[in-house]
């Protein structure tokens, strides 16, 4: 096996993806802070607030949960709309999993929790890359992003404990989102897509808090509708 | 809510979530998706997002749900900030400075 100053390719792609961290702790830190602060805020209390960050460790849905929770929404309207926010995550798993093929049970189902936007997003660059070990460095990015963003979440907790709700938390969670929206409007059926699932939130008004669902869904059938009439054009 | 229940809400999501990102890493990695699904996940993150974002800014419920053009400014500005810097830390950072800063200048 080669080894540069002692260490072998695997730990050097290991050391690697956490390096690939640092870099991403500045999106990564504010936006735990904003994740726990919203769960306090929204009345969640502080051991549930800790218990909903790692188990489920998915920060756009904690938020989305906390919102509906204190807006009196049922429990299965919460769980569906809080699971639709996840279902990227359906996206990413289809996209690496012919690169975990080899690895043990055990390995996969912890990539599997592990898994993020950057995580996958890194893993990603670094197959395209024809990069090594790109499991092991996913392992690094995944394992050096989780510690902080708990740590920013505990940050959070202890700012929504402490810190009166006159701040406007609404306000901030809506600009992590912005934050979010804007590098995923990479071409024009997603941006219609977005600008569909945004006016038919804000439009139509249905029990259960059922807006983000049916919003999100009348976006994605304005999204492929797009997609389909842009391949037709161009005679694909 | 009751406590029971909101425990055994965060446990619900926490296993569908877990499910859902080890669809294909944890169980199926020989599985495709058909291509109607593939194509129609691309959409989801515009689409929820933007979903989410909408009624917070046009209709939040700090001003009782009128439209605030403010808020609409701050947003758009956040909007450029994201855009040009690809940065949640900035993004937020500067949306909320604008949002009191300019504030306190309303006042």
């Amino acid at each position: 096996m080669k080894r540069v100053f002692g260490l072998s390719a695997s730990r050097i792609a290991f050391l690697e993806g956490i390096r690939a961290t640092f870099p991403l702790l500045m999106g990564i830190v504010p936006f735990g802070m904003v994740c726990g602060a919203s769960a306090v805020a929204a009345g969640l209390d502080v051991q549930q607030a800790i218990t909903l960050s790692w188990m489920v460790f998915a920060g756009s849905s904690q938020i989305v949960f906390a919102q509906l929770l204190s807006q009196g929404a049922p429990a299965w309207a919460i769980l569906l709309t809080a699971w639709i926010v996840n279902l990227r995550f359906l996206m990413y798993s289809a996209a690496l999993a012919p690169h975990f093929r080899g690895e043990t049970e055990t390995c996969r189902w912890w990539a599997a929790y592990l898994l993020t936007d950057q995580s996958f997003a890194l893993m990603l660059a670094r197959i395209r890359g024809g990069q090594p070990y790109p499991v092991v460095f996913f392992f690094g990015v995944a394992i050096g992003s989780w510690l902080p963003w708990q740590m920013a979440i505990l940050a959070g907790i202890l700012f929504g404990v402490l810190v009166p709700s006159s701040w406007s938390m609404d306000f901030t969670v809506a600009l992590t989102f912005i934050a979010f929206l804007v590098p995923v409007l990479s071409d024009r059926p997603k941006v219609l897509a977005a600008l569909v699932g945004g006016v038919v939130c804000v439009l139509i008004d249905l029990p259960f808090k059922l807006n983000i669902l049916a919003a999100t869904l009348s976006g994605i059938a304005a999204g492929l509708l797009a997609g389909k009439w842009i391949s037709s054009k161009s005679g694909a | 809510m009751d406590k029971f229940e909101i425990w055994s809400l965060i446990v619900a999501l926490a296993f569908a979530t877990l499910a859902t990102k080890g669809l294909f890493i944890g169980l199926w990695s020989h599985f495709d998706l058909p291509p109607i699904l593939k194509q129609g996940l691309r959409y989801v993150s515009p689409a929820v997002f933007a979903a989410i974002i909408a009624p917070q800014l046009l209709t939040p419920v700090a001003t009782g749900g009128h439209l605030d053009p403010f808020r609409v400014l701050v947003a758009v500005f956040a909007f450029a900030v994201a855009w040009v810097t690809r940065s949640t830390m900035l993004t937020v950072v500067l949306g909320m400075a604008a949002f009191w800063g300019g504030g306190a200048l309303q006042v």
